[in-house]
C-alpha cells in the first residue's frame, strides 16, 4: 500500500466513524439537524473516496463495480488484517 | 442483509510480536464480555424491541461489534503471526497453539469456549437494555484490564479507542432506556 492510498483510507476510515458515531447518535436523537447535517456531509464525501479508492486501487466494498478490469479484482485484493 | 467493506473500523497498528498479550486480548473475542458476545445479543434483541429507534440502535451498535470483533482478529493475528515455538513455549499462547496453531478461536482468556449462556434475551425491552448497559460497562472494564496489562503503543492505542466506544454505547442504551419508558408510559396513559 503506497502514501497517497494509506493516506485516503486513514481518511476513509475517520469519515465511516464519524458515521458510525452519529448514525448511534442520531437513534436516539432523530431531531437533531445539525448531526443529520453533519451526517449527511460525511456520507457524501465518504461515497465520493470509496469510488475513488475502487477506481484507483480496487474494490473495497460488495457494492464497488468491477469496471475497471477484465479480472475479477475483490478477491485478488488485501484484506485488512495483512497488512 | 450485511454489506462488508475491506477496512478495519479502525486502524489497527502492532509495534511487536507478542503471543502472552494476544492470548489476554482473546477475552474480548471469545470471553464472556467479549464482542462477539455483544454482537450476537445485540442482533437478536432487536426483534422484540419495541420501537423502530431501537431496533435501529440494536442493529446499528450490533453491527459496529462486529467490525470490533474483526479489530480484536487483527491485533490477536498480528501479535501471534511472526511468534516463533520459542516464544510460544514460553507464554500461556502454547495452549492455544497445541489446538488451533495460530487460528483464531472464540475461547476467553483461559481457553474456556464462548457459550450462549453468556447473553440474554427477556423479550423484555426494560431488561434486556438494562442488560446492554451492564455489558457495555463490563466491556469497559475488561478494556481497562488488558490496558493495564499491555505495553505495546499501537496496541494501547487500538485499546483505548475501543474503551471509549464502550462508553459512547453505554450512553446511547441508557437513553434508549428512558425513551422505551416514555414509550410504555404513554401507551398506558389515559
Amino acid at each position: 500500500m503506497n502514501e497517497e492510498q494509506t493516506r485516503l483510507m486513514l481518511r476513509l476510515q475517520q469519515l465511516g466513524l464519524t458515521m458510525d458515531d452519529l448514525r448511534e447518535y442520531l437513534d436516539t436523537h432523530p431531531d437533531d439537524s445539525f448531526a443529520i447535517e453533519r451526517f449527511n456531509m460525511s456520507a457524501q464525501e465518504y461515497r465520493q473516496l470509496l469510488e475513488q479508492l475502487a477506481e484507483d486501487y480496487g474494490p473495497l466494498s460488495w457494492t464497488c463495480d468491477n469496471s475497471e478490469s477484465d479480472n475479477w479484482l475483490w478477491a485478488g485484493q488485501a484484506f485488512p488484517w495483512t497488512y | 442483509m450485511w454489506i462488508y467493506e475491506k477496512k478495519l473500523q479502525y486502524p489497527v497498528r502492532v509495534n511487536s510480536t507478542n503471543p502472552q498479550l494476544a492470548t489476554y486480548l482473546l477475552s474480548q473475542y471469545g470471553g464472556p464480555d467479549g464482542e462477539l458476545a455483544a454482537a450476537l445479543r445485540y442482533l437478536n434483541q432487536r426483534y422484540t424491541m419495541p420501537t423502530t429507534h431501537t431496533q435501529a440502535l440494536c442493529t446499528d451498535i450490533g453491527t459496529e461489534e462486529l467490525a470490533h470483533l474483526e479489530i480484536i482478529a487483527t491485533l490477536v493475528y498480528k501479535l501471534t503471526k511472526d511468534a516463533d515455538l520459542e516464544e510460544i513455549r514460553q507464554t500461556t499462547f502454547g495452549g492455544s497453539f497445541v489446538d488451533h496453531g495460530k487460528g483464531l478461536y472464540y475461547v476467553d482468556a483461559t481457553g474456556n469456549p464462548w457459550t450462549a449462556t453468556y447473553i440474554q434475551n427477556k423479550d423484555d425491552p426494560i431488561a434486556d437494555l438494562a442488560e446492554d448497559m451492564a455489558a457495555e460497562q463490563k466491556a469497559r472494564a475488561t478494556y481497562n484490564h488488558l490496558l493495564d496489562l499491555s505495553d505495546d503503543p499501537g496496541v494501547i492505542d487500538t485499546l483505548r479507542y475501543l474503551r471509549e466506544r464502550e462508553i459512547v454505547h453505554f450512553q446511547r442504551f441508557g437513553e434508549a432506556m428512558v425513551q422505551v419508558q416514555e414509550h410504555y408510559a404513554c401507551k398506558t396513559a389515559f
